[in-house]
């Protein structure tokens, strides 16, 4: 005898079949895996990215005992609006990223994790428009965007983390877990003054400066011309950007394939020469 | 029909019921299943036809929207949002949803770090918003020393939204 429920079962079979032949998928346990964390993932990810943030205050902090800052606030502001107009399409909303100019001759930027950029008045001072201001932002914001120096360190949230648990307990922290996290700015530090990040992590870093500018429409070949002129100054001002960073020709020929194998060539790019030396002016 | 017959069926239906239910369970465990996701992490991504800048725009995605990973190439993913598919940069996605910047604050409120569930964060305290005392350095023979004030000088630059689109404008 027919039942009314057994159309309603024939149908429930084929979508089960249906369904059965997706679970062949080989990310299906991984996804599972995910999003049944669904909330505790979430947590975990953003007390990693304040734990980022903490961590890079510190190394801001000794990187601003080391150089002085420089104070022109017009200068600052204008620095920072670039900064800002190239965050926009940087990827990592939840940071914000500040930038600092320091009195320095030295031709040289850096970035601390959660955020932080510094260019020195040297570096400034040898470029010669807004595209290549643009461009070594956009170069340090890539170390921080491909979390170089968070991964090379393992900066995270979890318990047994130097950073977390200072972060954590600073007030009552033992000497102990203070003394781990002072060597573990020790070590930032020691990449971005002595010596370096891995030569893989620099030339990620050209290779998201480009993408940065070229989608902020700055001209992305801009970064390569600015290592050019770099290539040929002399002088103990450039012994750090020589020390911490690859060979200049390498890195050039590395922008310039970044730039072809993208089809990024195209007229009309904002090089904001005139803007660029109304505001470098201030430095002489 | 007699009582053997009725119970025979009570059993087979019985059967029958459980293994529809195993595959519900199953086809629901399936549905979970399927593919890479990536979220779009910026304001607006666009979707290109191909992974290349001078491709032509196959469509808009916003912040927050779900894609389908197909193919990843380089600095692009391929990715499908319904029966619309194209490239897009892999900076501009990412693995979970955008999460609202974390801003540092230097109140005197425990912590720093909002999330949007309302979940706060252990994480920061007043004293680790002003870092490691000088004397707690020099007690734990540290040499290293820290300038607060200046990064507190670096933190307190604000640009208004307003300001940064008069400078975009200006540029264009």
């Amino acid at each position: 005898m027919r039942t009314r429920g057994t159309g309603i079962s024939a149908m429930l079979m084929a979508l089960v079949a249906a369904f059965a032949i997706s679970a062949c998928s080989p990310h299906a346990a991984d996804y599972r895996k995910r999003a049944s964390m669904g909330e505790t993932a979430f947590a975990v990810e953003t007390d990693d990215i304040a734990a980022e943030i903490q961590f890079g205050r510190e190394v801001a902090a000794r990187m601003l005992a080391d150089y002085p800052l420089m104070k022109d606030d017009e200068l600052t502001r204008y620095v920072s609006l670039v900064a800002q107009a190239l965050a926009i399409n940087a990827g990592r909303p939840e940071i914000q990223f500040r930038v600092a100019i320091l009195k320095s001759d030295e031709m040289n930027a850096y970035a601390a994790p959660g955020g932080y950029i510094f260019i020195t008045r040297g570096a400034i001072k040898q470029m010669q428009n807004e595209a290549e201001l643009a461009a070594v932002i956009a170069h340090e914001m890539g170390h921080i965007t491909g979390k170089h120096i968070v991964n090379e360190l393992n900066i995270h949230a979890s318990d047994d983390s130097p950073v977390s648990g200072f972060t954590r307990f600073l007030g009552g922290a033992g000497d102990p877990a203070k003394l781990a996290f002072l060597n573990m700015v020790d070590k930032a530090m020691d990449i971005l003054l002595v010596r370096g990040y891995k030569k893989e992590d620099e030339r990620d870093a050209d290779r998201r400066a480009v993408m940065i500018s070229a989608l902020s429409a700055y001209e992305p070949a801009a970064l390569a011309t600015y290592l050019g002129r770099l290539k040929e100054a002399r002088g103990p001002e450039m012994e750090s950007l020589n020390r911490t960073h690859p060979p200049f020709q390498e890195r050039m020929d590395l922008i310039k394939a970044a730039i072809t194998d993208n089809s990024l060539q195209r007229e009309g790019y904002l090089m904001g020469v005139v803007r660029f030396n109304v505001y470098k002016k201030r430095l002489t | 029909m007699n009582m053997i017959d009725r119970e025979d069926k009570a059993k087979q239906y019985g059967r029958l019921m459980a293994i529809k239910a195993a595959l519900l369970v199953f086809a629901f465990m399936s549905l979970a299943a399927g593919y890479d996701v990536v979220y779009v992490q910026s304001a607006r991504a666009r979707v290109l036809e191909g992974p290349a800048f001078d491709s032509k725009i196959s469509f808009i995605a916003r912040k927050g929207q779900v894609l389908k990973v197909t193919e990843k190439k380089s600095q692009w993913v391929k990715v499908a949002d319904g029966d619309r598919e194209g490239w897009v940069l892999s900076i501009l996605v990412g693995p979970g949803a955008p999460i609202s910047r974390i801003s540092y604050s230097s109140g005197n409120d425990r912590s720093s770090a909002t999330k949007k569930r309302g979940r706060v964060s252990n994480f920061a305290t007043v004293a680790a918003i002003r870092g490691l005392a000088e004397d707690d350095r020099r007690r734990l023979g540290h040499s290293g020393r820290a300038n607060y004030p200046a990064l507190e000088e670096v933190e307190s630059l604000d640009i208004p939204d307003g300001e940064l689109d008069l400078f975009l404008n200006q540029s264009r």
